[in-house]
């Protein structure tokens, strides 16, 4: 005869009789099936009662998905790095020839060396609210709905995803002041993998908004540091001067 | 970055504290992910081997049974390097490592068993996460053993008999659920 399962939740329940129960007992001891079914539904409440390491695993799947989205989003980056580079050269020896006065060369340089980024969107779900809006601000950067962008990625907060792709769609909507105060939140963090990038961004819109001095100075360190930017900031210093 | 010691990383990891966890991450899951990359598997495997690793040490200082006597980083590597090994076994892979650059110590103490315990109720957790948020609720309470007529009010129910009713439904399909999962059988 087959034992019925749900006897057991009522057995764990203390909501059987004294014969029910002796009955369920003696199952249990000589039944490995019917005592394997009391071991799981035993563990599965212990499981539940572990309401600290359910935490943790959410802390965990947290860190783990914030961490994994920077590097793909920089080898997104280095991957297209050598082609934006090649038009950026054209574009610096062609445009330098007709720069005018100081404020255009700087706007000048701003425009030859602005490209706008991809918006890495990613599959993983470790936490399905976060991701779910992230995703959709980087759906709409990509569609250039820069507008709607900026509204989701100014509700998300403390990530550093989320504010470099704010700092980026404010240059697209040429708020270049909101734009340095996203790539600011990211310099003021700890050394992280939006630096170089969020250091470079931040130096074409002091250009862009008249803060040549700051800007050149930015770019000298970008040029004598080991930054992807190396190079450009030293073609950058040598058209400014 | 700010530097933590072993004992500032272990009260990281007892308080769930962000900053300090993040700061493990940083720090130490780059070996973990060589190792396990190196080893027949992929970055989901070495993500979820580091997962189950800091679980496991929260569960024994709980226990009171975590005792490291080498550096934070040999210990969580050596945790990882044993569930790694027995995934292997597992999956059927044969189990010697082929890339093993890092120090690590023999574990003594019951962490196999506690690895093994840790991941079924990783699993059991898992699913009780995708239940609704009704029956989350329901089953949490019942847990506590508050009594089915307060969890009936709390709940808008309209009697104990149906918060119990309620009660039984929500967990034989979180049962049915975790059953119906690939990884259950392996982990029996």
């Amino acid at each position: 005869m087959k034992k019925p399962f749900e006897l057991i939740e009522k057995y764990i329940e203390g909501d059987l009789d004294s014969s029910s129960k002796a009955e369920v007992e003696k199952w249990i001891s000589q039944d490995k099936e019917f005592a394997s079914e009391y071991r799981l539904r035993l563990e599965v409440n212990q499981a539940l009662e572990q309401k600290e390491v359910m935490q943790l695993r959410a802390t965990l799947k947290d860190i783990i998905l914030r961490n994994a989205q920077q590097p793909n989003v920089i080898h997104l980056f280095k991957r297209n790095w050598h082609l934006v580079a090649a038009s950026i050269t054209v574009l610096l020896v062609v445009g330098s020839v007709y720069l005018g006065n100081r404020r255009s060369t700087d706007s000048g340089l701003f425009n030859s060396y602005y490209n706008k980024e991809n918006a890495y969107v990613s599959t993983r779900s470790h936490n399905a609210n976060f991701q779910e809006n992230l995703q959709a601000a980087l759906q709409k950067y990509e569609l250039d709905e820069y507008d709607s962008a900026i509204i989701l990625l100014e509700d998300i907060n403390d990530n550093l995803v989320a504010d470099y792709y704010l700092g980026l769609a404010y240059i697209e909507v040429e708020e270049y002041e909101k734009a340095m105060l996203s790539f600011d939140r990211i310099l003021n963090e700890d050394s992280n993998l939006f630096e170089e990038q969020a250091e470079w961004y931040n130096a074409l819109c002091m250009l862009k908004v008249g803060q040549t001095e700051d800007a050149m100075q930015v770019f000298e360190n970008i040029s004598e540091s080991n930054s992807l930017y190396k190079e450009d900031a030293q073609k950058i210093l040598e058209a400014i001067k | 970055m700010t530097e933590y010691n072993v004992e500032e990383i272990i009260e990281g990891i007892r308080q769930n504290d962000v900053v300090r966890l993040d700061y493990v991450y940083k720090k130490f899951y780059p070996q973990i992910k060589f190792f396990v990359t190196s080893n027949s598997g992929d970055e989901d495997d070495a993500q979820d081997i580091f997962q189950e690793a800091i679980v496991i040490i929260f569960n024994k200082l709980k226990q009171n049974q975590l005792q490291i006597s080498c550096t934070f980083k040999t210990y969580l590597y050596s945790v990882c390097r044993l569930l790694w090994l027995k995934q292997l076994e597992k999956r059927k892979i044969k189990n010697e490592l082929s890339i093993e650059k890092n120090d690590y110590i023999e574990l003594t103490d019951k962490t196999e068993e506690l690895g093994d315990r840790t991941e079924r109720f990783g699993l059991y957790q898992e699913y009780f996460k995708k239940l609704s948020e009704d029956c989350r609720k329901v089953l949490e309470m019942s847990l506590e053993k508050i009594p089915y007529k307060k969890i009936a009010v709390i709940m808008g129910y309209k009697s104990d008999k149906y918060a119990k009713k309620r009660k039984y439904q929500c967990k034989e399909k979180l049962i049915n659920s975790i059953k119906s999962d690939p990884k259950f059988k392996e982990l029996l």
